[in-house]
C-alpha cells in the first residue's frame, strides 16, 4: 500500500507543459473548486455507506437502495448513523474545499479487542491549489491537470461507478469479519489546519497490525482532486 | 530501534554527505550546530564502543557509493521504492518520492533514508543490497512505482503484503530514567536526525491524524423480525404488501368497484339446501358444475351451454373437479364416488368404501381425498382396483371441506367436530390438529401466494377467518366476520393486493372481501341471495366466483382483478395458462 502511496504522489509533479491552455479565470476555478469538492465529499458519504453495507457494520435491513452514480446504492436509513455520517461529511466537504486533509480512512474495528481490522484509506491529492502548498514554485499546469479540467461529468462519474463496483466486488476477497464490528473515521491533516471542531481529535494512524495486505482499487479525477482507494485488511493467520 | 542502531545512522549519513553530494551542504541539513555536534559526539561513542566490526562494513558501503558516483542519483530512487516496503513512516515516503522529481537536494534526502535502511537492516546484507540496487536502476530506471502498480491493480485485486520484518520505526526514543546524560544526548540527538530528514524531505512532520471522536451510533431500531419474511414475501408476490394498511384512497376506489350486481344469474332448481354438502366446482377448464338433487348439471361458461350429466340413484352429497379439469368425481348419499370422464360424457368407475354420505372431496394429481359423514377420511387411488390407500380416522363428524395444498404435500381437512386436521400427504395421522373454530369448519382455502398459509372459517357458532401457518401450525391472523362462513377463495384486486372472499349463510347472506394481510375489509355485497349461500367456487382466471344459495339460484360475481402475478391455486398455475383462460374465460 506504501509503494502504492508514494508513486501517487508522481502524478502531481513533472511534466509541465500546455501552459496555452493557462489558469482559468479565479472565480470559476473557486467555483470547478467548490463542485469538485463536492463530488469528493459525494463520493465519501456513498463509499462510507456502501462500506457499512458490504461489510456488514449495520445490518442490512437498515439500508435502502438509492439510484446514485448509474448504480443502485445502499444508503442506511437509522436516523443516527445518517446523522454522524452527515456530521463527519459537513466537517470532510470544508476540509476537502480547504485543501487542508490528504487522507480520510475508514477503520473497521473489532469491538472485542478494539483491534484494527480493516482499514479503507482514501488520499486525495489536490492540485494547483495554493492554499495547500505554498513551496510548490509556480502554479503549473500539468498535462494531468489539463485534462482533468476537460473531463465531462459523465466521465467522472463512470470512474466513481468503477470505484463503487470494485468497493462491492471486494467482499469477494476480504476476509469475513466475525463478530460485532464499529467503524472509526479518521482523516490526515495539515498541520496549518486550524479551528478543528472539538469532535475530531489526534489519534493514532489505526494500522494494521503486521501489515496485513493491500489491495488498491481505481482512482478518478476531478479537475480539483484525485482521489485513490486502498483497503488493507487483516490477514487470517490461520490460512497461512 | 535501539540505541546503537540509531548510532550506525550517524556516521554513515555523514560520510555521504559529505562525500556524495558536495553540491549540498552539510550546513543546510544541520544548520543546528547542537545537531551537528552531537552526531559528530555519537560518531566517536559509537567506534570507540560498540562493534568495531559494524564500522569496517559501514565504511565499505561508503566505499561502495563512492566508487560508484554515476548511479548515485538514480540508484536512491530505487533504493527509495525498496525500502518502502520497510517502510520507515509514510509520511516521509509520500514526500520524499514527490519532491525527489523537483529538484536535486530532494533526491538527495532520499539517499540518507537509505543509508538508514541499510543501516538497519545492518552487516553482511548491506552490501549486497546496494548492489542489487544499483542492478535494478538500470532496468527500471526512475519510473514512478504508482504506474507501474496501477496498471496492475486496475481491475484486478491484488494484495500487497507487508511484513513487519525489516520495517523501521520512526517511533520516539525516550531516553530511561537511569540513563546517563550522554544516553539522553544521543535520544535528542536521533529526534534532531529524524526532524532533519523530515525537514530536508520537506515532510510536514505535524501531520495530524484526526480522529472523528464521538462513537459511530449503536444500532438501536428494534429487530424487525418480520423484515425476512416481508421481503421474501415480496419477492415472491412481486409486489409491495400493503403491511401498514390500505392507503383510503385505494380501499375507496376498491368500494366503489365492488360490484352490487351479479354477472350473471342461472337456475338451480333443486338445489339441496343443505350446509355440509358441496356440490358446485369450477374446472380449469371453464366448466361449471352443479348438483341438483340427483342429477349433475355442466355449464360450460365460454360457451354459455347447459347439459346433464348424469342422474344417479341417490342424492349427490358432492362434486369435484380433478386439477386439469378432465374428470369429475361425483359423491353420493350413500357413500359411492363416481369417476366421470368429462370429454366422453362416460363414467369411469364407481368406488365404494364410505358408509355414509360424501360430504367432500379433493382431488390431487391420481389421488381423491373424500371425507363421509361418519368423519372418516379415505385416500383413493383412482388408477388401481383397491382404490382405497389410506384410511384417515381423525374426525369425530362429517367432514364438510377437504382442501389439498396447490403443491400436494399439504392436505386440510375441516369438520362437524369444530376442528381442522392439516395432515402431511405422507402420513394418515394429522400433522397439526386445531381446535379454535367453536362450530363446523366447512371453509378452507390455501393461500395461492404462500404455500404454508391456511385460511379456515367456521360456522354459525364460530364466525372467525383464522390464518394458519401450516409449518408451524401456529395462527397467524384472524378475522371476526360475525356470519357464519360457508366458503372462502383467495384473490387479488389492483391497488390492494391479496384478498380473501367470504360467503356468508347465517344470519345474512352477504359476500364479505378482506385483504390479507391487512385484514381489512375492502368489499362487501349485501344480501347477494335471498337465501343463505351454500357453495362458492373461483373461476380458472381467479376474477369470479359463482356463488349457489338456497334461493335455488346460481350467481356470478366478478369481484376480483385480474392477479398480476403468479397465482398458484389448483386451477391455473401459470401465467400463460391463465392468459388463455382469460380469453376464453367469458360469461355467456
Amino acid at each position: 500500500m506504501k509503494a502504492i502511496g508514494i508513486g501517487n504522489s508522481n502524478n502531481n509533479g513533472g511534466c509541465a507543459g500546455d501552459t496555452n491552455k493557462g489558469k482559468s479565470p479565479p472565480t470559476r476555478s473557486k467555483l470547478a473548486l467548490k463542485g469538485s469538492s463536492k463530488i469528493v465529499s459525494d463520493f465519501f458519504d456513498y463509499s462510507i455507506n456502501s462500506i457499512l453495507y458490504q461489510r456488514g457494520i449495520y445490518p442490512p435491513d437498515d439500508f435502502k437502495m438509492v439510484k446514485k452514480y448509474g448504480l443502485y446504492m445502499l444508503i442506511s436509513t437509522d436516523e443516527e448513523v445518517k446523522a454522524y455520517i452527515r456530521r463527519i461529511l459537513s466537517q470532510l466537504n470544508k476540509w476537502i474545499y480547504n485543501g487542508k486533509i490528504n487522507k480520510l480512512i475508514v477503520a473497521i474495528i473489532d469491538k472485542t479487542n478494539d483491534e484494527p481490522v480493516e482499514r479503507w484509506e482514501f488520499d486525495v491529492e489536490i492540485f494547483n491549489n495554493k492554499n495547500l502548498d505554498q513551496e510548490m514554485d509556480e502554479p503549473m499546469p500539468d498535462k494531468e491537470h489539463v485534462n482533468n479540467t476537460n473531463k465531462s461529468k459523465e466521465e467522472i462519474q463512470q470512474e466513481i461507478q468503477a470505484i463503487i463496483r470494485q468497493i462491492t466486488a471486494s467482499i469477494t476477497f476480504l476476509p469475513v469479519l466475525e463478530g460485532p464490528h464499529t467503524f472509526n473515521v479518521l482523516v490526515y491533516a495539515n498541520s496549518n489546519t486550524k479551528n478543528i471542531p472539538s469532535e475530531w481529535i489526534d489519534s493514532d494512524d489505526k494500522e494494521i497490525k503486521n501489515g496485513g495486505e493491500t489491495v488498491g482499487f481505481r482512482s478518478f479525477s476531478t479537475s480539483n482532486h484525485k482521489v485513490d482507494t486502498f483497503v488493507t485488511y487483516k490477514i487470517n493467520n490461520l490460512i497461512d | 530501534m535501539s540505541y546503537p542502531e540509531q548510532f550506525n545512522s550517524s556516521p554513515l549519513k555523514l560520510n555521504i554527505f559529505n562525500t556524495l553530494s558536495p553540491n549540498i551542504s552539510t550546513s543546510s541539513f544541520f544548520d543546528n550546530p547542537i545537531s551537528s555536534s552531537c552526531i559528530s559526539n555519537n560518531n566517536i561513542h559509537y567506534s570507540n564502543k560498540h562493534k568495531p566490526e559494524n564500522k569496517s562494513k559501514n565504511n565499505l558501503i561508503n566505499k561502495n557509493y563512492f566508487s560508484k558516483p554515476t548511479h548515485s542519483s538514480t540508484n536512491f530512487n530505487i533504493a527509495t521504492s525498496d525500502w518502502n516496503k520497510n517502510s520507515l513512516d509514510f509520511k516521509f515516503l509520500n514526500n520524499s518520492l514527490k519532491l525527489e522529481k523537483d529538484s536535486k537536494s530532494k533526491s538527495t534526502t532520499s539517499k540518507t533514508s537509505n543509508d538508514k535502511k541499510s543501516n538497519k537492516n545492518n552487516d553482511s546484507t548491506n552490501q549486497s543490497d546496494n548492489n542489487t540496487n544499483t542492478q535494478s536502476t538500470n532496468s527500471i530506471n526512475s519510473s514512478p512505482t504508482r504506474r507501474l502498480k496501477k496498471s496492475l491493480t486496475n481491475d484486478r485485486f491484488i494484495p500487497t503484503r507487508h511484513t513487519s520484518a525489516g520495517k523501521l520505526f520512526a517511533e520516539e526514543v525516550t531516553p530511561k530514567p537511569t540513563d546517563s546524560p550522554l544516553q539522553y544526548i544521543e535520544c535528542q540527538n536521533s529526534k534532531i536526525y529524524q526532524s532533519s530528514v523530515a525537514k530536508a524531505c520537506g515532510v510536514d512532520t505535524h501531520q495530524r491524524i484526526l480522529q472523528f471522536q464521538p462513537p459511530p451510533p449503536e444500532r438501536s431500531a428494534p429487530i424487525n423480525l418480520c423484515s425476512k419474511f416481508a421481503t421474501t414475501l415480496n419477492d415472491q408476490l412481486n409486489f409491495t404488501v400493503p403491511s401498514k394498511g390500505i392507503k383510503p384512497s385505494a380501499a375507496i376506489a376498491r368500494i366503489r368497484k365492488t360490484t352490487r350486481i351479479p354477472e350473471k344469474v342461472l337456475d338451480a332448481p333443486g338445489l339441496i339446501d343443505n350446509y355440509y354438502i358441496n356440490v358446485l366446482s369450477w374446472s380449469k377448464t371453464n366448466l361449471l358444475a352443479i348438483a341438483l338433487q340427483k342429477s349433475v348439471y355442466i355449464w360450460n361458461a365460454s360457451l354459455g351451454i347447459v347439459g346433464s350429466l348424469t342422474e344417479c340413484e341417490t342424492i349427490v352429497s358432492s362434486i369435484r373437479w380433478s386439477e386439469d379439469g378432465d374428470y369429475l368425481s361425483i359423491g353420493t348419499e350413500d357413500g359411492d364416488i363416481q369417476v366421470w370422464d368429462i370429454e366422453a360424457s362416460k363414467k369411469l368407475r364407481t368406488m365404494t368404501g364410505h358408509d355414509t354420505r360424501v360430504g367432500s372431496q379433493c382431488w390431487n394429481s391420481h389421488l381423491i381425498t373424500s371425507g363421509s359423514r361418519n368423519g372418516a377420511m379415505f385416500h383413493h387411488d383412482v388408477r388401481i382396483p383397491d382404490h382405497i390407500v389410506s384410511r384417515m380416522k381423525s374426525h369425530t363428524a362429517e367432514v364438510c371441506g377437504i382442501e389439498w395444498r396447490h403443491d400436494g404435500h399439504q392436505l386440510a381437512s375441516g369438520g362437524n367436530d369444530n376442528i381442522v386436521n392439516i395432515w402431511d400427504a405422507r402420513s394418515s395421522i394429522p400433522q397439526f390438529t386445531k381446535t379454535v373454530h367453536k362450530s363446523a369448519v366447512k371453509a378452507l382455502s390455501w393461500s395461492p401466494t404462500q404455500s404454508n398459509l391456511l385460511a379456515t372459517a367456521g360456522g354459525t357458532a364460530d364466525r372467525h377467518i383464522h390464518f394458519w401457518n401450516t409449518a408451524s401450525g401456529a395462527r397467524v391472523n384472524s378475522i371476526d366476520t360475525g356470519c357464519q362462513i360457508s366458503s372462502l377463495n383467495w384473490g387479488y384486486s389492483d391497488g390492494v393486493g391479496v384478498e380473501i372472499v367470504a360467503t356468508h349463510a347465517f344470519p345474512n347472506s352477504n359476500i364479505s372481501i378482506y385483504s390479507y394481510p391487512t385484514l381489512q375489509k375492502t368489499g362487501e355485497i349485501l344480501n347477494a341471495h335471498d337465501g343463505r349461500i351454500l357453495c362458492c367456487s373461483l373461476s380458472p382466471d381467479n376474477t369470479t366466483i359463482a356463488t349457489a344459495s338456497a334461493d335455488e339460484t346460481l350467481k356470478f360475481w366478478k369481484i376480483f382483478d385480474y392477479p398480476k402475478f403468479k397465482f398458484s391455486n389448483g386451477k391455473s398455475t401459470l401465467a400463460d395458462d391463465n392468459k388463455d383462460i382469460r380469453k376464453v374465460m367469458t360469461l355467456r
